[in-house]
């Protein structure tokens, strides 16, 4: 509680998040780096999807990414509306755009992937499907938070509709997997541990790593611009009324 | 050793691979890019404001001048 | 209760002044299904094998066209204020206006889904289901959309805003809704969809009258 409230003063925040900034995207362009390595030419072809099974290494993290950013989109939202915390609507605002970028790399990949491997484009699938709606969800938000004039309301508003999204993706995964019983199961997160060899699991987790630290790299770049043009608009507000 | 022309061709299945890593990476470039150009600009443009009332603003805690309505 | 009871009869009493709005509904349901037969073609197979599918996305389509006015007219002309200061509580006042637009728009479309259903040439064992699935299905969706309403409250664009925001969240009574008519077509046992579109209409209705009156709340705010 205590610690939620220190970090709402945006200015805190910069000073806080600034310097962090150039070593996230070291970090970043690390693991990218050497996972792109590792994928492209240190790991094995799969015995049965030949060299396409490389696709993985930018479709899942994305797809994970995808989920990962909606969960922290509700999370930052769900702050900003019973806090009334300023940088935590920032947060979920900016985090949507990022989010839904990965999203919509994940259906293209997943796009790309499935023409060798299905002989078509597009097929629902019951991943490929759920991963379409929930880039409809992230569509929503960022409609509905941009769609008033006054953005206090947006930010809002947006958040209510994030949380009743929330309460509704298990159940619209769980419709989806009914309707498509054709869905394989997930195979790296598992009770009884990883079920795919390490010399495609390191360059896996690396690029995942890689991903995940890209999108605090972004994020934060973005919160520092959303910020500075919230300081401006105040700043000519006062102007105008001097 | 493996040529140029057979890793490109990644045993028949270049044509998909490669614009799946092409995409992902223009998209995240250009997001990355874009992202710090609107930050710049930002700054710029704080910075000249703050130049013409020769003191810099720091609000109390707000982000949204709508907030103070 | 009582209070309840006045709020929907005063709803409904408006409603039916605009006799013609409601009818405007059913319409468009029945429009939207008849132009499916111009688009596939007449084959009566190919009718019957769709023709659960088409009602329900129609349906869904026709109770998202009367969502928008949910609140929209008390909101306008501020009697939504009023209400929200009355003693009564918001969560019962939003669940009224919700069964209002069940009865104006969800029990008209059940009565026309009937008829639909000949026209498509489904097959006769799917009637009652189709109609008990519509029964059961309808009200969640009333339910979902007045969320999406109360959203939408104050903003531009509401009415296509309103649409991107609540159709993806309708999917899973689209999904289970067909299923279980198909399934009744087949000889399968069609309990368990019916049973799990019940348990989404008993999530919905304790939560969405409540998450729309915090939204109702908050267009309210300034």
């Amino acid at each position: 509680m205590a610690m939620i409230e220190k970090y709402a003063n945006p200015n805190r925040f910069l000073r806080i998040a600034r310097p962090l900034i150039p070593w996230i995207g070291g970090i970043t362009l690390l693991c990218l780096g050497i996972g792109l390595y590792l994928a492209l030419f240190v790991s094995p072809a799969d015995y049965q999807q030949g060299e396409s099974v490389r696709i993985i290494y930018v479709h899942v993290p994305a797809a994970w990414m995808a989920m990962f950013c909606y969960t922290s989109l509700v999370i930052s939202a769900g702050v900003g509306l019973i806090w009334k915390h300023p940088v935590a609507e920032i947060a979920a605002r900016e985090t949507a755009s990022i989010g839904a970028i990965f999203t919509f790399l994940a259906l293209l990949t997943g796009s790309l992937w499935g023409k060798p491997m299905w002989g078509t484009w597009w097929v629902w699938d019951a991943r490929l499907t759920s991963m379409l709606v929930l880039l409809f969800l992230y569509i929503g938000f960022m409609a509905l938070n941009s769609a008033f004039d006054n953005a206090q309301r947006g930010a809002k508003a947006s958040a209510i509709l994030a949380m009743v999204g929330f309460i509704n993706i298990p159940i619209i995964k769980f419709s989806v997997d009914w309707w498509n019983t054709l869905h394989q199961p997930a195979s790296v997160i598992r009770m009884d541990g990883p079920s795919i060899h390490s010399s495609m699991l390191i360059p896996l987790l690396l690029m995942a790593v890689g991903y995940s630290f890209f999108y605090l790299w972004v994020l934060l770049i973005r919160m520092d611009s959303a910020i500075t043009a919230g300081k401006i608009r105040t700043l000519r507000q006062r102007h105008a009324q001097a | 050793m493996v040529t140029i022309s057979s890793f490109l061709e990644m045993g028949g299945y270049g044509a998909y691979i490669w614009p799946c890593y092409g995409i992902s990476a223009i998209l995240m470039i250009a997001i990355y890019v874009t992202s710090v150009r609107t930050l710049k600009e930002n700054r710029a443009i704080l910075n000249s404001l703050e130049k013409d009332t020769m003191q810099p603003f720091n609000p109390p805690n707000s982000v949204n001048p709508e907030q103070q309505n | 209760m009582g209070h309840f009871i006045q709020l929907v009869r005063r709803d409904l009493n408006l409603a039916s002044r605009q006799g013609f709005d409601n009818f405007m509904v059913v319409a468009f349901f029945v429009l939207a299904v008849v132009l499916f037969p111009f688009g596939v073609g007449p084959e009566p197979g190919i009718l019957a094998r769709i023709s659960a599918g088409v009602i329900w996305v129609a349906a869904l389509m026709a109770s998202m066209l009367s969502l928008e006015r949910l609140f929209l007219a008390d909101y306008e002309d501020g009697s939504l204020e009023l209400l929200v200061l009355s003693p009564v509580s918001l969560e019962i006042l939003v669940l009224a206006k919700i069964c209002v637009h069940w009865l104006t728009t969800g029990l008209p479309l059940i009565i026309a889904a009937p008829l639909l259903a000949v026209l498509l040439n489904m097959e006769i064992e799917g009637f009652g289901i189709l109609i008990t699935a519509l029964f059961i299905g309808t009200p969640t969706l009333s339910l979902l959309g007045a969320v999406g309403a109360a959203l939408v409250l104050g903003s531009r664009r509401g009415g296509v805003l309103l649409s991107l925001l609540i159709l993806p969240l309708f999917i899973p009574v689209l999904i289970f809704g067909v299923s279980a008519v198909d399934a009744a077509i087949s000889g399968y046992p069609m309990k368990a969809q019916l049973l799990i579109m019940a348990a989404f209409f008993l999530l919905a209705l304790p939560l969405c009258p409540w998450a729309a009156a915090v939204a109702i709340r908050q267009s309210l705010e300034e």
